[in-house]
């Protein structure tokens, strides 16, 4: 006689869509040299913030600038920036060799480092906008060689109705 | 905001400045035909210096979905463009959604 049964459930998780974007590092520069949030339409305060504190906050800022941007292409719609957030945590190996160019202006170059890639990242979105484009998460996964810093954004759905893996029964 | 012949021609020079000193070309080579992406080698990440660029300078209330919306419809190719729909942006803000341009 059954007296139990456990089952045991997995939900899956299904990519939705993909989106890539790369940029110059060294474009950001002068963005994170300014004490103020240099594009308050695209980026959060507390984006600036955080690159502002990492040791290539350029190269931070720029992963936050692509994410966004590749997050853009990935959904095809339209959307207010600051609805999708990213918090780019580099490798512990990583960071930034400035010099000074030919207007005498500090710029990272990146030099003297491997190519290196981050593991997936999450991408924090807001909800409405989880809502609108119909997924329930995302993460980022930034490739850089010190020059070029290459965002790819996964975007995810759960199944609707989980699917049930196993059965257990015992009596 | 209604906008006079000399405030278009002050956009005008303010896009014509922006893309000169962004691109590092001289102003006297650029024109209303000049293709942003082709000629100028330009990206989003330029129009939204100069979107924010006029938003400070002229106090504008105009959020990017509208505008993301807007280029939908509307894309812009060339500096003629660009002209037209800063010209738009400050005229108009967020009411540019529902302009025939």
């Amino acid at each position: 006689m059954i007296t139990s049964l456990t089952y045991r459930y997995e939900t899956i998780r299904i990519r939705k869509g993909c989106g890539l974007d790369a940029e110059n590092i060294s474009r950001f520069d002068r963005f994170v040299c300014s004490p103020e949030n240099p594009l308050p339409m695209v980026f959060s305060d507390e984006e600036c913030a955080y690159a502002r504190g990492r040791i290539w906050p350029a190269l931070a800022l720029c992963a936050s600038f692509c994410c966004k941007e590749a997050f853009l292409k990935a959904v095809e719609r339209p959307f207010d920036l600051k609805q999708c957030r990213f918090f780019y945590r580099m490798p512990h190996a990583a960071g930034p060799v400035y010099q000074n160019n030919e207007d005498n202006k500090l710029q990272s170059v990146g030099a003297g480092h491997s190519p290196f890639r981050s593991n997936p990242q999450a991408v924090e979105v807001e909800e409405s906008l989880l809502n609108h484009v119909k997924i329930t998460s995302a993460c980022a996964e930034v490739f850089t060689d010190g020059s070029e810093c290459v965002v790819v954004v996964h975007l995810f759905s759960h199944d609707s109705e989980p699917v049930r893996k196993n059965a257990y029964a015992c009596g | 905001m209604d906008i006079n012949p000399e405030n278009k021609k002050a956009i005008r020079d303010l896009v014509y400045r922006f893309f000169s000193d962004e691109c590092d070309v001289d102003s006297a080579s650029l024109s209303d035909q000049t293709h942003i992406i082709e000629d100028l080698e330009g990206d989003s990440l330029m129009l939204l210096s100069l979107l924010e660029q006029v938003r400070k300078q002229y106090n504008l209330s105009i959020e990017l979905k509208t505008l993301g919306k807007h280029l939908m419809r509307k894309p812009v190719n060339t500096l003629g463009d660009v002209v037209s729909l800063t010209q738009a942006v400050v005229e108009h803000g967020d009411n540019i959604i529902n302009i025939s341009i």
